[in-house]
């Protein structure tokens, strides 16, 4: 085998090398600099926003519900992914109920 | 009859060299695809993300927060109306929830969101699984609230408020990235 032939061989390894690495090293570019906030499930270090200042956002504020208590604000796993507290929940869900309305099964 | 001549050392070598492009080539496809597919796939899951965001936005979270704090003020009215079965009479009170401006604007807000939601995720610009992590549950519970509304509208407009109950229909699909 002629000494030409040897570096056709090393030089079509390091290409197919090159091509086919190329897109690993993009995903891996991509991934890491994507923002802590597209994972969903890391937790957050700096201080999130507590909602304990708006009294009139939680919903035992409008129908005093005890299931709907606010949250404490030291209890990280009622937080969600944006640092809110889960509020805004509905008292009273109908689909839930014994009596469930005709409308609940509807689908599209 | 002649005999073989053992293989030189670059005969050798040059056997080893194609052995390796051929593995490289055999492996560096698939491992290309699935890299291609994943950064995809991670573009989907953003995209759907920032609808995510959007929603939190505070624009859609007051606009969600009031028709929440509106139908929990009137859950006694509601618990009283399902256990009497009066179907008419639930849809009376949130057609009556519905009547300021303010909650029209609301909901309509959130109708358009999800509209805009289910078609990224139908055109497959969204991902699924993260619109059913993400925004079945809110999608839920708006229909569990207004779906009376939402019903009745749309037994004279079919096309209103679909984003909300295909998002509320989606499943969870399976996928190899």
């Amino acid at each position: 085998m002629s000494g030409r032939s040897v570096v056709r061989l090393i030089c079509g390894a390091l290409f197919c090398t090159a091509l086919f690495a190329a897109p690993l090293i993009f995903v891996a570019t991509a991934g890491a600099q994507q923002p802590d906030a597209a994972k969903p499930d890391a937790p957050k270090t700096d201080a999130p926003k507590t909602d304990a200042s708006k009294p009139s956002d939680t919903p035992a504020s409008a129908g005093g519900a005890p299931a709907a208590a606010p949250a404490p604000a030291s209890a990280p796993d009622l937080k969600t992914k944006l640092g809110r507290a889960p509020k805004d929940i509905p008292l009273v869900d109908p689909c839930k109920s014994t009596h469930q309305p005709s409308y609940c099964n509807v689908k599209d | 009859m002649s005999k073989t001549e053992p293989p030189s050392r670059s005969d050798r070598l040059s056997r080893v060299l194609s052995y390796l492009v051929a593995i490289t080539t055999i492996l560096g496809i698939p491992v290309g695809l699935y890299g291609y597919y994943s950064s995809q796939q991670a573009n989907r899951v953003n995209r759907t993300f920032d609808f995510y965001k959007d929603f939190r936005s505070d624009t859609l979270q007051k606009d969600f927060s009031l028709l929440v704090e509106q139908w929990n003020a009137k859950a006694a009215d509601v618990e009283a109306l399902l256990e009497k079965n009066d179907e008419a009479g639930l849809g009376q009170l949130v057609t009556s929830l519905l009547q300021s401006d303010e909650a029209q604007t609301a909901l309509a807000q959130l109708v358009l969101f999800f509209d805009e939601t289910y078609s990224c995720v139908d055109k497959a610009l969204c991902d699924n699984n993260a619109a059913f992590a993400l925004l079945k549950n809110p999608a839920d519970q708006i229909f569990y609230m207004y779906g009376s509304y939402l019903t009745t509208v749309r037994q004279h407009n079919p096309n209103y408020a679909t984003g909300i109950l295909k998002v509320r229909g989606l499943s969870k699909s399976w996928s190899l990235l």
